[in-house]
């Protein structure tokens, strides 16, 4: 068995959480695709440095994903976009009519979270990473960090609190 | 501590990652305040939600077959013939190149004379007239240089330079640095900080622009509608923060692709 084809048999039962971690980390498909590639490269080249043999690929892989993303916010982050309107119209979608699975419902409240309380909760409950560490990786203030993620979770309970008895409410 | 300090310490106390002092402290609000207590309780149920929610979308995703695809043929590089092997290839040009060059600086008119050499290879990039006619050049791609090199302007202690001016896509990409100000993003946010190029008198629209904080200056990369090349054109910035101040500009520069 080659070195690749050792990399792949590991690789490919992970590729579709890693997909949907960048995806939740970055908010967006196209640039989780970007940073996924990216991630695996780097992988691939550092791959016979893996320590903890096989069982150690699974976490070791997501971290050098999480690195990537949290590199693309840092620097998303220092990139001032020209205001345009359409970039204040509400990005609610519009009520699906069948059963939202409880995951999707739990990351369509997530993903219309701005940004900078997106990546916030989503390093935090996500990658269970300690608070001091999200503020190194997106190299804010840990306060920064504290602030952000109270308010988040207060947007998130009464947007999912909201749902809940919208769907009481449809039941009765 | 107050109330509101509290409540934002409450996920590291609910995760266990407070310092014991800190705990204390915590938990002594807790037992006397109701409110606060009632909130560490919904706290802890929405980020267990939260947590759950996360990982079980995150369970059930796959990855486009497009994007694997093309993760595949990054890692896997399909196995080439001699003639696809570039660092072959490139040696091979080298030589011919070589070889080339040597007979079309001693013997001229021997290459010219042969016709498949002479049509590819005697009509130049760069052509040369001589006097009587005048002298005209010809370069094989638009420049991507700036003219003058490093164009400089310096007001107020601030000092704006334009290093490098290229075609990306549909856009043009003008790299600049600004020593003297502050990378302060919020007044980075407002209008008056941002570049405005005009070409011919007639202004580029933005598209976006970036700013990265470096050893000694501020560089930024700003995208712009795509402009042709050889245009006489002037980058304007009306005001910047240095300091706790915003310094007036403007500070404006002209130069040429």
């Amino acid at each position: 068995m080659t070195l690749e084809d050792r990399f792949f048999a590991l690789y490919k039962p992970e590729q579709g959480r890693l997909y949907r971690t960048a995806w939740a980390i970055l908010g967006n498909e196209a640039d989780a695709g970007d940073a996924l590639q990216e991630a695996t490269i780097r992988a691939y080249r550092a791959f016979d440095q893996l320590k903890g043999g096989e069982a150690a690929f699974p976490y070791w892989i997501r971290r050098i994903l999480v690195n990537t993303c949290t590199q693309i916010l840092r620097k998303r982050m220092r990139v001032i976009p020209v205001e345009r309107p359409e970039d204040h119209m509400s990005e609610e979608p519009a009520t699906p009519d069948v059963d939202v699975p409880f995951g999707s419902e739990v990351w369509e409240a997530v993903r219309l979270l701005d940004e900078r309380y997106r990546a916030v909760v989503v390093l935090r409950f996500l990658n269970d990473m300690q608070l001091e560490d999200i503020a190194t990786a997106l190299d804010i203030p840990l306060g920064t960090v504290k602030s952000r993620l109270h308010t988040a979770l207060k947007m998130l309970r009464t947007k999912l609190n909201n749902n809940e008895s919208g769907e009481r409410r449809g039941a009765l | 501590m107050q109330c509101d300090d509290i409540r934002l310490e409450l996920q590291a106390y609910l995760e266990g990652e407070l310092a014991p002092d800190e705990r204390a402290e915590v938990e002594a609000h807790l037992s006397t305040c109701q409110a606060c207590a009632e909130e560490a309780r919904a706290m802890r149920g929405m980020g267990d939600l939260i947590r759950r929610g996360l990982n079980e979308w995150v369970d059930q995703g796959t990855v486009p077959a497009e994007l694997a695809a093309r993760i595949e043929v990054h890692i896997r590089p399909r196995k080439k013939v001699w003639w696809q092997n570039w660092q072959l290839a490139a040696g091979l040009v080298t030589a011919a190149a070589a070889v080339f060059l040597v007979l079309f600086t001693t013997q001229p008119e021997r290459i010219a004379s042969i016709p498949l050499l002479g049509a590819l290879f005697m009509t130049p990039d760069f052509t040369y007239t001589a006097a009587p006619g005048p002298v005209t050049e010809k370069l094989p791609k638009p420049s991507n240089e700036v003219h003058p090199q490093n164009a400089t302007t310096e007001k107020e202690g601030i000092t704006l330079t334009v290093n490098l001016i290229e075609q990306v896509g549909h856009l043009t990409h003008i790299q600049y640095t600004i020593k003297g100000m502050t990378l302060d993003k919020e007044r980075l946010k407002n209008p008056v900080t941002h570049p405005t190029l005009t070409a011919a008198g007639k202004k580029v629209s933005l598209s976006s622009f970036n700013a990265d904080q470096r050893s000694g200056a501020i560089v930024f990369n700003a995208y712009f509608d795509a402009l042709q090349s050889g245009q006489s054109l002037t980058l304007t910035i009306g005001s910047l923060p240095a300091g706790e101040q915003m310094v007036q500009g403007p500070w404006q520069v002209t130069f040429s692709n």
